[in-house]
């Protein structure tokens, strides 16, 4: 399949410290990828690179255009990100002028604005806050609300910052469930950078930025779940069920990797 | 220290005056030198709560009493300092509690400020940073250039400078990873073993809270609806289901596996425990 994002040979440092030296990343078109890394590791920076907010040497191309300043305005329409911290996606106070503003700057007419809008608030149960100002939504509803101003221009790319952190487990898991249908149905491809290993098991495939030898590791969840020295020399923690797997497989309990807890149970009784 | 909420509600002024309720009638005592954590589904007022301890925000109705302070609608002969001297407060984002071009200027406004000795406040700051994982290098650095995870640190080590009686940390381990957050978990164990200081945590990641925490409050819907200890509040599948919160991994994994064959040996809250547990009964 085609590469919507192929990073070659990149480079990158502030004050003669190395962030990046010399990564290759390819990321297919319809991928749904967990991008991760333990603190400071450069995660951030990546993705500012990818839109342009920071100059890196190296080749970068993005829907087979070249990131450079010409294209630049064409690469972003193909991306939505959601930043870390909520506060920095929102543009003005009320949250559905928010919604509108991103949908205005695409020339769309009134009644595509109005339709988008219903069906982002039914995806993401959002409609009782949209004319509430931003200042006194809670932190996750200011999540969900920058989450639905990235996904509202129905993007090609989609990357999440570390944005679903204010979630408790269960809407999270609402959340990406939700995400990983899109992933599906529309060929949206996400790339989720989180620390949180829990939520890769939504995810396809897995980039563990290493931190000691500065490149990317990436490969199908599964396969990666199995390398435990990785995550700990990343200070990454394993996904509950695959950590379980892995201790099971020792036990020689269960043979392969099993990350539904009801298919576990019954594997483990049979 | 102890805190304590009587008849405490708490509504904002929307825009428009239109009103919101966010707490009604809460009465709760906090666990003196223990940790506390509140827990319930998002937006059901758990920073709203912490901000009231602080006195960020005064209650419309009832009164919070912390020894003998008592902090009520107009704050009426309440002194601030003496409070603001006993209580640490961690933001949820910490960026809201930096406003210094450097880590030091940070850590040491508040000292300087009361005039504490030159002596006392070097000690003070380097210690602090030595808690918290961070070291001398980060002193001249601008706070604002630091990484997620260092802010959050810088954070804590801000509140915990004066060595307060009561620190609160509203979701203190948001964007840190596996290593600090152990981390973390040892440095609260230590504040309230050797320091014997009352924390209040408000938290969404339980499957960590489950390893430090000793006493559970659970707000939903405006009010205090269940409170004990966390072996009463995690089995309790049930009541953390009506509230939406999560079990546990791996209490929800015993209870599962366990039930299917009907096997009782009790609370099992270690995975290696209960895999042995396991291999007994499958081989």
């Amino acid at each position: 399949m085609q590469n919507i994002i192929e990073i070659n040979n990149l480079t990158f440092k502030i004050d003669n410290k190395t962030i990046f030296n010399n990564i290759n990343l390819n990321i297919k078109r319809g991928d749904f990828l967990t991008l991760t890394g333990s603190c400071s590791c450069g995660k951030t920076t990546l993705i500012k690179i990818l839109l342009g907010l920071i100059k890196a040497e190296g080749n970068i191309k993005i829907n087979n255009l070249n990131l450079n300043d010409i294209n630049l305005i064409k690469i972003r329409k193909l991306i939505s990100v959601v930043f870390e911290n909520p506060n920095d996606n929102f543009i003005t106070d009320i949250v559905i002028d928010n919604l509108i503003f991103s949908l205005e700057n695409l020339c769309l007419t009134k009644q595509e604005i109005n339709s988008r809008i219903n069906e982002i608030c039914e995806q993401l149960k959002i409609k009782d806050i949209l004319n509430l100002s931003i200042s006194n939504l809670s932190g996750s509803q200011k999540q969900l609300v920058a989450l639905a101003m990235a996904l509202i221009k129905k993007p090609d790319v989609l990357i999440l910052d570390d944005s679903l952190t204010m979630l408790n487990q269960i809407k999270k898991e609402k959340i990406l469930n939700f995400l990983k249908k899109l992933n599906s149905s529309q060929k949206t491809t996400i790339i989720n950078c989180t620390k949180d290993m829990e939520d890769s098991i939504y995810s396809k495939t897995i980039a563990v930025i290493n931190k000691k030898e500065k490149c990317i590791i990436k490969d199908k969840k599964e396969k990666l779940y199995e390398n435990e020295k990785l995550f700990k020399d990343n200070n990454l923690e394993l996904p509950f069920m695959a950590s379980l797997c892995n201790k099971l497989k020792y036990y020689e309990l269960v043979n392969d990797m099993i990350l539904d807890m009801d298919k576990m149970v019954n594997k483990l009784w049979k | 220290m102890e805190i304590k909420f009587e008849n405490v509600s708490f509504e904002y002024n929307k825009i428009n005056y239109i009103k919101k309720e966010v707490l009604n009638n809460i009465n709760l005592k906090f666990k003196k030198g223990q940790i506390n954590a509140i827990i319930g589904s998002p937006s059901s007022g758990k920073t709203t709560l912490l901000e009231l301890i602080d006195a960020l925000i005064s209650p419309t109705d009832g009164k919070i009493k912390i020894d003998n302070l008592i902090i009520n609608k107009n704050k009426k002969n309440l002194n601030i300092n003496d409070l603001r001297f006993n209580i640490g407060f961690v933001f949820q984002f910490p960026e809201e509690q930096f406003f210094n071009t450097s880590v030091k200027k940070e850590l040491e406004v508040e000292m300087i400020l009361n005039d504490y000795k030159l002596d006392d406040i070097n000690k003070r700051v380097s210690d602090a940073l030595k808690m918290v994982n961070l070291d001398d290098s980060y002193l001249n650095k601008n706070p604002f250039d630091l990484s997620s995870s260092e802010k959050r640190k810088l954070a804590l080590a801000q509140s915990l400078i004066l060595n307060p009686k009561v620190l609160i940390l509203d979701e203190p381990t948001i964007g840190l990873d596996y290593k600090e957050k152990k981390d973390f978990v040892k440095l609260l164990r230590l504040l309230k073993k050797r320091y014997n200081k009352t924390i209040i945590i408000s938290t969404k990641d339980i499957d960590l809270l489950h390893s430090f925490v000793d006493y559970i409050f659970i707000l939903d819907n405006k009010k205090i609806v269940a409170e004990g200890t966390k072996y009463e509040i995690f089995k309790d599948e049930k009541l953390l289901s009506q509230y939406e919160i999560n079990q546990p991994k791996v209490i929800e994994f015993a209870t599962k596996v366990l039930n299917k064959k009907n096997i009782k040996i009790g609370y099992r809250d270690d995975i290696n425990d209960l895999i042995k547990d396991i291999y007994r009964y499958v081989k």
